[in-house]
Formats: structure tokens, sequence, C-alpha cells
């Protein structure tokens, strides 16, 4: 366990330096690998493992709730899905650091304050997310993860209320598609909310599994809760495609 | 190079393809895992195991799809002059590569499935060589891709050999079949643990080096610095 903290925390802090040494970005290839494009790559592997994952995690959440198999099969199932859903996690703390350095070679500049608050965002975020994945039965791994709803509601706030003032004031004028991604990074936000709070009876019911074996009443509620969440959980597929979408064409 | 609609679009099933490949297979790969711990039920494992090969469905389809979004973005590019029956031909074989690839992985339980998934790696090793081989030949300016496009027969010839890593993981993990089947009658015993084990330990080394393989593409395609 010790050993997963050190790799990701090491994972961290290479993605930091590197976003970090990306704030002097040329758009421009010479044959040569740029910062901006080391960057672009870095955004890209973000894309890649929290998508991908993803739906790895949604087939699994449903053999979770069938309750053909074994109690068994379901609890293994469920302790997989915390592993793959790591994936995510790790990406959605880093895509905002990641993608504002980006946002620096469209020619959306930041002043110093702001880039060190987008810079050390990823970091934080993703000491978070570590602690509340690898710490998770102690007080400050419960403390994270309790208060992870209200974070995601806080940076969808934020997120909106940045893009809003940077719209009225026309700084995203040239780069519309900016503008699109960040209100779906933030509808993501929202929506990966909603997703905690619906399947908390799901969680409620496969910790009530291991402790006391399945019920007709644990396997309603976990159907339930599933059903309730798979709305957003598509959502934020097809927000992240959308996103994906608008990062490749660049409408304008 | 001016980017058209048509361009962006291949660019964007292709960035998605990668999506499906690399990150759908972490759940593949956490899954078979798994599956190799002997403190769990034999139901419990099988079931891991069959999840991993049902999710691995995303990522076979996806390395497929890499062959004919691959030579969109090529010819898009300008890099690889092909006609239109050409190109249809591609995808043609794509297909059918495609769906003997996944007909093998469906009914992997059946004996005719098997035939089938034995066909399939037969044509992984054509396309992984022949890919290697377009790649070298183009390098020399024998064509069929531009030799003044570097980094793209950089990424014919390394999809090449990603084709071969992908062979070597079918390979590797061959035995695990078998040895899941010596579980189910004999039950866990350290000689099948150690064979369970030991192939997952085996499949492990091109497992990893088609996940860096695939993500040094990426890499070489997004920065073009070859």
């Amino acid at each position: 366990m010790r050993k997963s903290i050190i790799v990701s925390a090491l994972l961290g802090l290479v993605l930091w330096v590197t976003g970090a040494q990306a704030l002097t970005l040329s758009v421009q290839g010479d044959g040569n690998i740029t910062d901006y494009e080391v960057v672009l790559v870095l955004h890209q592997l973000l894309f890649v493992f929290w998508l991908g994952p993803d739906l790895g995690r949604y087939l699994w959440s449903t053999r979770v709730a069938d309750p053909q198999l074994s109690p068994t099969t379901r609890i293994t199932g469920g302790e997989l899905i915390k592993r793959i859903e790591l994936f995510p996690k790790v990406c959605i703390s880093l895509m905002l650091t990641i993608g504002g350095i980006l946002t620096e070679a469209v020619g959306i500049t930041h002043p110093w304050w702001q880039m060190a608050g987008i810079v050390l965002l990823g970091p934080v975020w993703l000491t978070m997310v570590v602690l509340g994945h690898f710490r998770a039965n102690t007080n400050l791994g419960r403390l994270v993860n309790d208060t992870d709803v209200w974070f995601r509601l806080f940076m969808a706030g934020a997120v909106l209320a940045s893009v809003s003032y940077s719209w009225s004031i026309g700084r995203l004028d040239n780069t519309p598609w900016v503008t699109g991604k960040l209100v779906l990074f933030a509808a993501i936000l929202l929506f990966g909310m909603m997703v905690q709070i619906r399947l908390r009876p799901f969680d409620a019911a496969l910790a009530s599994m291991a402790a006391s074996g399945p019920t007709e009443a644990s396997d309603v509620s976990m159907s339930r809760s599933l059903a309730g969440a798979r709305p957003y959980i598509f959502g934020i597929w097809f927000a992240l495609a959308a996103a994906a979408w608008l990062g490749v064409a660049q409408p304008t | 190079m001016e980017m058209t609609e048509t361009f962006i679009f291949w660019k964007y099933l292709h960035i998605l393809m990668f999506v499906g490949w690399v990150g759908a297979d972490m759940s593949v790969f956490l899954s078979a895992k798994k599956s190799t711990d002997e403190s769990l039920p034999f139901d419990t494992r099988i079931m891991l195991l069959h999840m991993a090969l049902r999710i691995e469905l995303i990522p076979r389809t996806m390395w497929k799809a890499a062959l004919p979004l691959g030579v969109m973005l090529s010819r898009e590019m300008g890099l690889l002059q092909i006609t239109d029956t050409q190109l249809a031909l591609v995808w043609a074989f794509s297909i059918i590569w495609w769906a003997i690839s996944m007909t093998g992985a469906i009914w992997y339980d059946k004996d005719w499935g098997r035939k089938f998934a034995h066909f399939g790696n037969f044509l992984i090793f054509g396309v992984g060589v022949s890919l290697i081989v377009a790649a070298i030949t183009s390098a020399y300016g024998y064509g069929p891709f531009e030799a003044s496009g570097t980094w793209l027969l950089w990424k014919v010839g390394l999809y090449g050999l990603i084709n071969l890593t992908c062979l070597a993981i079918v390979v590797a993990y061959d035995p695990m079949g078998p040895a899941f089947g010596r579980l189910a009658v004999e039950g866990s015993t350290p000689e099948i643990e150690g064979l369970i084990k030991r192939t997952f330990n085996i499949a492990v080394l091109p497992i990893w080096s088609t996940y860096f393989l695939v993500v040094s593409v990426a890499f070489i395609a997004t920065t073009k610095f070859l």
C-alpha cells in the first residue's frame, strides 16, 4: 500500500513538473518535442485513462448488482470497481491543471496567481484522491471521501464562475471551444457528484452484503441505485466524448 | 496541412480508439489479475476471468479498428497514395479480421470458437509482419507510405510490432484456459495455482510492452518528433 502511495505521488510529481515546465509554450512544431506537445499528450492520456477504465467499471457494476451471482463474486466485483475507479479519479484530479496549461498555448493567458492556482490544483486534488483511496479507513481518508461531493460541487461552481467572468470580459471570444470544454467539465463534475449520491444505497447494500449476506431488499436497492446513477454515468461519457470533439475540432 | 472536416472526423475516431484500447484494457488487466487470487472460490475466479474476456472485446475491437482508421488518416494527410478500391479492400479486410477475432473471443469455450481464434492468430502475425515490412520499404522510398513522413513510418512499424506483442499475449495466456479447466475438476492444488500464476506473470511482459508501445505511438503521433 505504501509502495502504491509513493508511486502515485511520484507520478503526480512528474506530471506537475512537466506541466510547470510548459508555462512557456509554443504551438509551433519544428521536428522537436515542444512543451506544448508533451502537455497535449498528457491531456490525451488523461482522457484515455479516464473514459476507458470507466467503461469497465460500469460493466462490473452491473455484475455486482446481479443477484444470480454468489455474494463473494459480487463483493469481489465491488472491490475491483474501487480499484478500477482510481484511474478516472486520478485523471479528473489532474485534468484542470493540464487543460489550464494547454490554454496558454491557444492564447488564453493567466495572471501569475491564477496560473499558480491552476498548477497547484492538480497535485492537491491528486493527493486527496490518493488519500481517499489508500487511506479510506483512516479519519483523514474518511474526511476526504465524505467531503468529495462538496468538493466537486465547489469545483463545478468555481469553473462555471471563472468561465462566466472570462466570457463576460471577452477573454474567450476567440476560443469558444475552450468555453465549451470547461462548461462540459463542470457538467461532468456535477454528474459525477450525482453518481456518487445515487450510488450511496449501492455501496451501503454491498457493505451490508459483505457483513451479513444478500437480502432481497439489498438486491432491489442495488438495482434501483444503479438504475438511478445510469443516466449520469452515460452523461459523463457523452460529455467527455463531446469535450474531446471540441478539443480535436476546435470550432470557432 | 489544412485540417479538413474529414480529417478531424477520422482523427477524433482515432483518439476514441485509443481510449477504448488501452483505457478499457486496464479493467481487463485488473480483472484477469484478480482471477489468479487463490483465496477466492472457483465461481468467483471464473467470473473474473469471464469478465476480463468480455471487457476485452472493447480493446480487441479498437486494436483492429486502428488499421483502417490509421489508413484513413494517412490518406487524408497525403502520406499514403491509395485508390478507392484499395481503401475498400483495407476496410473489408479489417472487418473480416475483426469478425474472426470476435468470434474466437466470444465463443472461446467452444471448439469451433477456438479454431477461429487460432486462424485469427495467423492473421495477427501476417498483419504485424506486413506492417513492419511496409514501414521499412517505405523508409527506403519503395512505398506504400511517403518516405518523408518518418513519424508515420514509425507509427506503422510500431503498430505492426504491437500486433506481434498482442499475439505474444495470446500465446502466453493460452495455458490459462486449460489450467482453469483443471482447477474446476481437480480443485485448487499448489501445482495448478503455480501454473496459473506463472502463466499470468509471463503474459504480463507482453501486456506491459503493448501498453508501452501504444502510448509511444500516441506520443509519436502527437509530437511528430521523428
